[in-house]
């Protein structure tokens, strides 16, 4: 990827005052001042219209002179050291940032004052309601850098977990990586819950107590009514044994 | 376990199992060719003689279930259900729990109790009605093969819905193919009604595809699989709209897939339905034999004659059942049919059944 494209100042990143600058990716090196919302270099936050975005440009829009330009910005509130310099900065991973993961926010001081890329403040009043205009800190919403929605709360969603991850998986795939079915297991989705199975308990019982009144009925035809345990002497009188045609109780 | 003849499942004699409500055609509806008079062993029976009084009863008595005590052959439908319940000695009904509670236990875990419990009975019955079409005429069955067939038809159809998934899924094709094949061989025993396995598995196979899950890989493009689980019927989907409470809804949305899945399933359940009807047809009123289906259940003679006892005499009109051991192989195929040689003479001479199969 161009290098100048690690230069680009992302859309998402208002400056503080002064004319807009271009901070849109252009490839063709055209300075873009219209007002159009900026292309996802990274999606993780939507792009939204950035109207009225005074910085300091140069003259070809972007906030660095040439390619090889990294000036030290000051810190817009020395007040307010923790402001992370907004999700982006240094975290052009896919550009060669050098850094093969997430950049945290802690790591964003040691790039607060080499990377970044609006250093004038913000004039609140050049920015009409509608957006939140960051200060450069925004942990107490009063940094300088009017970055939209620096402080927005954590949103649980998948879809950029795996942002600035290098080797990252695609996202949408929550369980893609599931554990092989072994030999003799049922591999169905679902197969794992656990439930009780009452119809083959059920059904087990009655078969199981069926066999048994088989085998007693079996006993009393050729028995007795009393069962072969009673009345005979020996294993050969209970083998011989033959019922009357006509038995007088019933079976 | 002994008499009238060993019973090699170390069980009841098979007029106690018959009186009990096995599956036995004479019971359910007339024979051609069985005469009128004819006189079968009680449930008491002890003995193969045809003198003995223990061995004219009629058919009415030896079916049992109040049937009248006619020489008719009572309607008794319910033979088609009951077997799955019965079993015919310690071999059998040891084999068949072993498998219930192993694969069966964790085919209705995985499935849910409700599915489980509709593939086992269809299974079962109709491994039944395909023995009574097709098996010989003289077989009495019982057992929940054929419920157990249905279960080890599920089983397969898991493991190909659920093949990309497997660490081995040839191993464990091969595995249910090996256990398909010997229950088969075994089946082709005397005394084991092979019609029950192989209905019973066929009626799993189709009725799976109905009730089951679609096939993993479909569940995934379809989006389905990060709750994929059988729920019961009580519980909703995640994110699915449930079909009692929003019939129409849950037809909205869906993806082509998930449609020819379902084209799928009904195609099978009414085959399904359209087979059971037709051989419960066949059953009743066409009584169309296969002279050929009796060899899925029997090997084949090496022999081309019968022994002697088996041959018409011109002494007495007697039933015959051909027994099963300890008579040699020949003649194996014949076993179980009821064959009757008539002679003129004595004819009000009443005969008496010998054993039969189980």
């Amino acid at each position: 990827m161009a290098a100048s494209e690690y230069y680009q100042p992302s859309s998402n990143r208002p400056t503080g005052s002064g004319p807009s600058p271009s901070p849109y990716y252009s490839p063709y090196g055209q300075p873009d001042d219209r007002h159009s919302p900026a292309p996802p270099s990274y999606a993780s936050e939507a792009p939204y219209p950035t109207h009225d975005r005074p910085a300091q440009v140069s003259s070809h829009g972007g906030p660095f002179e040439s390619v090889f330009d990294d000036h030290v910005y000051p810190l817009k509130d020395p007040k307010n050291p923790q402001r992370p310099a907004g999700a982006f900065a240094g975290g052009a991973g896919a550009s060669g940032a050098g850094s093969g993961g997430y950049i945290s926010e802690g790591s964003q001081q040691s790039f607060a004052q080499d990377t970044r890329y609006y250093g004038s403040p913000p004039s609140d009043a050049h920015h009409p309601g509608g957006r939140r205009h960051e200060n450069t800190f925004p942990a107490n919403g009063n940094s300088t850098d009017d970055i939209p929605l620096e402080n927005r709360p954590p949103k649980p969603d998948e879809m950029h977990e795996n942002d600035h991850v290098y080797d990252a998986e695609a996202p949408g795939r929550k369980k893609s990586r599931r554990r092989k079915v072994r030999f003799g297991q049922l591999g169905m989705l679902g197969a794992s819950k656990k439930r009780i199975p009452w119809v083959v308990y059920i059904f087990t019982i009655i078969q199981a107590a069926v066999f048994i009144g088989e085998i007693i009925r079996n006993g009393r035809h050729f028995f007795g009514q009393w069962g072969f345990l009673f009345g005979f002497h020996d294993i050969r009188e209970m083998l011989t044994y033959t019922q009357p045609r006509k038995p007088a109780h019933p079976l | 376990m002994i008499k009238p003849q060993f019973n090699p499942m170390i069980g009841p004699s098979q007029y106690v199992l018959i009186n009990m409500g096995s599956r036995f055609v004479l019971c359910m509806h007339e024979v051609d060719g069985v005469p009128k008079d004819t006189t079968w062993p009680c449930p008491s029976s002890t003995s193969l003689d045809p003198n003995d009084p223990n061995n004219k009863c009629t058919i009415g008595e030896l079916c049992g279930f109040g049937a009248p005590k006619t020489a008719d052959s009572p309607n008794q439908w319910f033979r088609f259900i009951l077997p799955i319940f019965l079993h015919a000695g310690l071999v059998h009904i040891g084999f068949n729990m072993l498998l219930q509670l192993t694969l069966g236990r964790e085919m209705e875990m995985s499935i849910g109790s409700l599915r489980f419990f509709i593939v086992y009975l269809s299974a079962g019955i109709f491994g039944f009605v395909m023995g009574g079409n097709y098996a010989a005429t003289g077989v009495s069955s019982t057992g929940a093969s054929g419920s157990l067939f249905g279960v080890i038809a599920l089983t397969l159809l898991d493991l190909l819905y659920s093949w990309n998934d497997r660490k081995s899924p040839v191993k464990d094709l091969m595995f249910i193919i090996l256990d398909m094949v010997i229950s088969f061989v075994l089946g082709l025993l005397p005394g084991l009604d092979n019609f029950s396995h192989i209905g019973g598995f066929l009626m799993g196979l189709c009725l799976g595809v109905c009730v089951l899950h679609s096939p993993n890989s479909l569940r995934r493009r379809i989006g389905q699989d990060s709750d994929a689980t059988y729920a019961s019927v009580e519980t909703a989907r995640e994110g699915e709209p449930k079909f009692v409470k929003n019939p129409v809804g849950f037809f909205k949305g869906r993806k082509p897939l998930w449609w020819v899945w379902w084209l799928i399933r009904a195609g099978a359940l009414l085959t399904v339905i359209i087979v059971f009807i037709l051989l419960l047809q066949n059953f009743y009123v066409y009584h169309n034999k296969c002279d050929w289906c009796k060899y899925l259940s029997c090997l084949v003679s090496l022999s081309r004659t019968l022994p002697e006892p088996q041959r018409c005499t011109r002494r007495n009109t007697w039933l015959t059942l051909f027994s099963s051991l300890p008579q040699p192989i020949n003649g194996w195929c014949d076993l179980g049919n009821l064959q009757f040689n008539q002679t003129p003479g004595t004819p009000t001479q009443t005969s008496a059944a010998r054993r039969g199969l189980f």
